[in-house]
């Protein structure tokens, strides 16, 4: 509603200006920065929204808004966070072990001793290996992936806390 | 020059010539660019500003050439605010005069 009726008022300024026969780009030129003029609209309209705002209930909201918060964060968002984070952190060490297996098996079942063991032990490192790195490349899509919502959900928090409150 | 010394002065500015006769948007921002070097955009908040605190009344009028123009009256609030406005502009200039020509003398 309020954007439209700024955006009404530079359109009127711009068919002022082409009624006396400014080009568009001279119009642009003497507006000015428009960065610096959508950071003086923004100022206006968040100076508004804090004079809205009625001081006497904002102490007890706010203390509300942070306590609801926290129960909210330990009871529905910690558990599954935790279980996020040792799946992921498990998720690592079985590619580890994956790609370390053929040294492994060299280790545990020994040294082939024949050609059809030899072929065992290659075929059976191909399959490991190949699944490990496999594993390995996901595991580090989805890290970062993870990582930003973690931030996402943080800034989430600290905007409703901030500004709701 | 110092940015809210600039925005008061021009306050100041667009309530006297609203007080003079209604006006609409583009013909402050060209008489204010004209005299100052401002960013002709920045005209707007402004007349934002006045108009949401009571200053200003706006209201639409038909232009011979095209779609209607948003034009700003000056209210009694507006009017007060410019008196008190420029009285304060007043004293303050006489004091930097005064500054002024107590260095060259002295």
């Amino acid at each position: 509603m309020e954007r439209q009726e700024i955006l009404r008022d530079y359109e009127e300024h711009f068919r002022a200006g082409k009624e006396e026969g400014k080009s568009e780009e001279e119009i642009v030129h003497s507006l000015g920065d428009p960065y610096e003029l959508a950071k003086e609209i923004l100022q206006d309209h968040s100076l508004e929204k804090e004079e809205e705002e009625s001081p006497t209930s904002n102490l007890f909201q706010k203390i509300f808004i942070i306590l609801g918060l926290g129960f909210f964060n330990l009871i529905f968002v910690l558990g599954p966070f935790l279980g996020l984070v040792g799946l992921l952190f498990s998720s690592y060490i079985f590619a580890g072990i994956l790609i370390f297996a053929p040294v492994i098996f060299l280790i545990e079942p020994g040294l082939p001793t024949s050609v059809s063991e030899m072929l065992q032990w290659l075929f059976a490192s191909m399959m490991t290996l190949g699944g490990g790195v496999l594993l390995l490349f996901l595991l580090l899509t989805i890290t970062p992936l993870f990582y930003k919502g973690i931030q996402w959900y943080l800034r989430l928090n600290y905007r409703i806390i901030v500004e709701k409150a | 020059m110092n940015a809210s010394f600039r925005k008061g002065a021009l306050t100041l500015c667009v309530l006297a010539l609203v007080h003079q006769h209604d006006r609409y948007g583009y013909d402050l921002a060209q008489i204010l660019a004209e005299k100052f070097h401002i960013a002709e955009g920045s005209v707007y908040p402004l007349l934002r500003r006045l108009t949401k605190e009571g200053y200003f009344t706006a209201y639409l009028r038909e232009s011979p050439t095209g779609p209607p123009r948003k034009y700003y009256r000056i209210t009694e609030a507006g009017e007060d605010y410019l008196r008190s406005l420029s009285k304060e502009w007043q004293l303050f200039i006489q004091s930097v005069n005064q500054i002024l020509e107590g260095e060259k003398t002295g």
